[in-house]
């Protein structure tokens, strides 16, 4: 089943420390962090202050022809895709459309749209909505305006799979692509930030601070608590190898492995051990071992216990080790981008590999003292990077992890 | 890799077990009424499929605070599937759900209260997220397989099941518990209204006359599993998934595509997915929604598929009594599709007293049709363009 391989031609990182390929490696290389006061609304009546919004974007230079309205997380996926199709040297229009599939994921949607939709309703009966708002409250609107945008008429699904919906969307494309069923995959995940996601995320009391502590994203650090939201999106074309190499594309590295499992005690104290298990499912079918690993891309961020099921479960894959096994989380750096996040980790990691150096965590001062792995501290680590094993979790309890590495 | 049905559940308007739903579906008995759910006071539109009678099963157990109804739609079909399919102990069992709206109903007081930059908003927030769903559903059996939340309009049903299928044919598990969700709201009433694509009174597809769909709720279940496997431990096959596919028209959000050019894509895709023929198949399932644009372009695309064939192929749209439950259309549309194999009948398209000289293809119109058949393909089409296609076959044995 595994005949074809499947290669990386392009990224599109859209991102609180960089937007395109070069601008977001130089941030994790200068160790950027994104995270900074809200800007978008006013904070006062909220405890938490931080998020990793996206700055001085126009959304105009990347779109083909102009539109009346766009969601904002259908803006950022926009970008995405313009600067992905782009870095991959490709013509979507030139594109076999039987052999292109577009794969897209996010946890929200078009939120934003939906609650001015909803606002609107609410205060002017449904008699005087605007009716343009309603279509773009789909969460599928965004992944139809880019078929549209770009004449993608092949396989074609978005999903709503919360934090995991990125790495679904790529692990798609990659299966579809190494069955021979598509040559090309336009795969990732976009999320935009807004007050309402804000309020969601406080209500539930996964945001950073609690009561009494200082509002920091710090993945592995003793006193983390809590995560901060950022914005984004990721998009990567996949591409069966073969077919790269006959046009002559520039090739990233290669997804080698994955799996994908369910655990609902992700979130509870002692829980996850299947974080464990989709681990090995990514390593199963590979000529190397865990201990062949140059870098470990965790989902940690900055949940007290996600992290803890995370750290512990990484710390029993790389037990046997004698070499420590450098562990990052971009998640520091560019917040919690929820349905972006395992693409835009994916290209983080593709990063790593081209420029030979793991972002260090952010503010990860004292490392959690129960969590024997070995994190990456201080401005980073410079070393050859290969292999590198990345964790996209869910707090609902969807697992997705992914082995890539450079093509030698 | 063959993949086959191994048990069903559905919560519908006109029946929520998979046996009342389908004897009310053959004898077109309509489940479309005035809604009273919300207030439709100063909704121009006040019709739908509205189930009035849910109770969420014993089985299920105590179902957690804040889940929406349509979640407990999807919990209570997903019951009676999995308990027909025996999968309750199978710990590796994968779940990919669908929806259009989600739990957004118990989100509405969130959505009011923090609109209103409230502190402490109320109402269930994790209820905007598709893929608390599917957690919900997975937590009642504590399923370890891959899970997944897909939303892709009114095509969400068919490519939960594609989707599902696909896990499979990857080798990610070996069994996937697949369906589609919707509940009726006031938010998705509010934004229904406003696309201008519903009749005042009845579903009356391919008919002249007809003037729009209607809304409404429930829930559709699928076990698909690997078929080695469902043959080694005795579990009932109801048909194998043969071939689907799921595309985008890449045309307009709201309108059609020119003469059905995306529906009949994916028809062709999931006919070459199948390794079949246009001969190959003895009936479809229309996606039938009552729109005057949607049944002429699906009519024009079936022919464009189907050629002369197409003289011989009976089609049936079940919305005229059911409404069209949205995200779980696709999927009791898959269900209705795999009972006529079983059971040699064609269910009714309702409502229909005139023919439309667009709409020109051999339609089952309001009484059932008892015919033997091995190959079904069921349609459906949402808005944004997308479309999914899935086709099922008899498992001869």
């Amino acid at each position: 089943m595994n005949s074809k391989r499947v290669v990386i031609t392009g990224v599109g990182p859209v991102s609180a420390i960089g937007i395109g390929r070069e601008p977001f490696f130089a941030g994790l290389r200068e160790g950027r962090s994104g995270i900074a006061a809200i800007t978008s609304f006013d904070t006062t009546p909220y405890r938490s202050k931080l998020a990793a919004e996206i700055a001085h974007f126009d959304v105009k230079e990347y779109l083909e022809s102009e539109k009346t309205y766009l969601d904002r997380a259908s803006e950022l996926a926009f970008a995405g895709m313009s600067l992905a199709l782009e870095d991959a040297d490709l013509d979507a229009r030139k594109l076999d459309s039987d052999g292109t599939a577009l794969l897209l994921g996010s946890a929200f949607g078009n939120l934003g749209t939906l609650g001015m939709f909803f606002d609107d309703f609410v205060k002017k009966g449904p008699r005087l909505v605007k009716p343009i708002l309603f279509p773009h409250t789909y969460s599928n609107t965004t992944i139809s305006l880019l078929a549209i945008e770009y004449g993608l008429t092949g396989y074609h699904a978005s999903f709503a799979a919360g934090t995991v919906s990125a790495s679904v969307a790529l692990l798609e494309g990659y299966d579809l692509i190494r069955q021979g069923r598509a040559k090309i995959a336009l795969a990732g995940g976009f999320e935009a930030f807004s007050e309402l996601l804000f309020a969601g995320f406080l209500h539930r009391g996964l945001l950073s601070p609690r009561e009494g502590t200082r509002e920091i994203c710090a993945p592995f650090d003793q006193s983390r608590n809590g995560l901060i939201l950022g914005e984004g999106c990721g998009i990567l074309v996949l591409e069966e190898l073969e077919s790269a190499q006959a046009r002559g594309a520039t090739i990233y590295g290669e997804i080698v492995g994955a799996g994908m499992v369910g655990d609902s005690s992700v979130g509870d104290a002692g829980g996850g051990n299947w974080i464990l298990e989709a681990m090995k499912r990514a390593l199963k079918d590979l000529p190397f071992d865990e201990g062949d690993l140059d870098n470990l891309s965790a989902n940690a961020n900055g949940s007290p216990i996600l992290d803890k099921n995370e750290g512990r479960a990484i710390a029993s894959l790389l037990e046997r080790n004698s070499v420590g096994v450098p562990v990052n989380s971009v998640k520091s750096m560019i917040g919690e981008t929820l349905g972006a996040s395992g693409a835009l980790q994916m290209i983080a990691a593709l990063g790593a590999i081209t420029d030979g150096f793991v972002p260090s965590i952010h503010n990860l001062e004292t490392p959690d003292s129960e969590l024997d792995i070995d994190v990456v501290r201080g401005t980073g680590e410079k070393k050859d990077v290969h292999r590198v094993l990345l964790n996209s979790i869910d707090p609902g309890g969807s697992i997705v992890s992914f082995a890539i590495q450079g093509l030698k | 890799m063959r993949i086959v049905v191994t048990g069903m559940g559905v919560v519908s308007p006109v029946g929520s077990t998979v046996a009342d739903f389908w004897k009310s579906v053959c004898e077109g008995r309509c489940g479309i009424r005035d809604i009273t759910r919300f207030s439709t006071k100063d909704f121009t539109f006040t019709r739908g499929g509205e189930i009035t009678d849910f109770a969420p099963p014993a089985g299920l157990g105590a179902i957690p605070a804040g889940t929406d109804l349509a979640t407990q739609f999807m919990m209570a079909a997903a019951l009676q599937a999995v308990d027909e399919a025996g999968l309750s102990d199978m710990e590796e069992t994968g779940v990919v759900l669908s929806t259009n709206f989600g739990g957004v109903a118990e989100a509405e007081p969130f959505l009011a209260d923090a609109l209103n930059h409230k502190p402490d908003p109320g109402g269930q927030f994790a209820e905007l997220s598709f893929q608390n769903g599917v957690d919900r559903v997975a937590d009642v059996w504590h399923f370890m397989g891959p899970r997944a939340g897909l939303s892709l309009s009114c095509s969400s049903g068919g490519a939960a099941i594609a989707y599902g299928a696909d896990l499979i044919r990857a080798g990610r598990t070996q069994a996937v518990l697949t369906g589609g969700y919707d509940a009726l709201s006031r938010f998705a009433w509010s934004g229904l209204s406003v696309l201008r694509t519903m009749s005042k009174d009845a579903v009356r597809p391919f008919d002249k006359r007809r003037d729009g769909t209607l809304f409404s709720e429930g829930a559709g279940a699928l076990v698909l599993e690997e078929l080695e496997q469902a043959e080694a431990r005795g579990a009932t096959i109801y048909a194998e998934v043969v071939g689907y596919g799921l595309n985008n028209n890449a045309f307009h959000m709201t309108a059609p595509a020119k003469e059905g050019a995306g529906s009949a894509a994916v028809m062709r895709m999931a006919l070459k997915d199948g390794g079949l023929q246009p001969e190959d198949i003895d009936h479809i399932n229309a996606h039938g929604t009552g729109t005057k644009p949607n049944d002429v372009t699906e009519t024009q695309a079936i022919k464009a598929v189907f050629g002369e064939y197409t003289r011989r192929i009976p089609i049936t749209s079940i919305k005229s009594s059911l409404g069209h439950m949205m995200g779980a259309a696709g999927s009791v549309e898959a269900i209705a599709s795999i009972l006529s194999i079983r059971d040699g009948i064609l269910p009714p398209t309702t409502n229909f007293a005139e023919p439309d000289p667009d709409c020109d293809l051999d339609y089952v119109t309001n009484t059932k049709r008892d015919m033997k058949i091995r190959t079904v393909l069921s349609n459906s089409a949402g808005i944004g363009g997308c479309n999914a296609a899935a086709i099922f076959r008899k498992v001869e044995g």
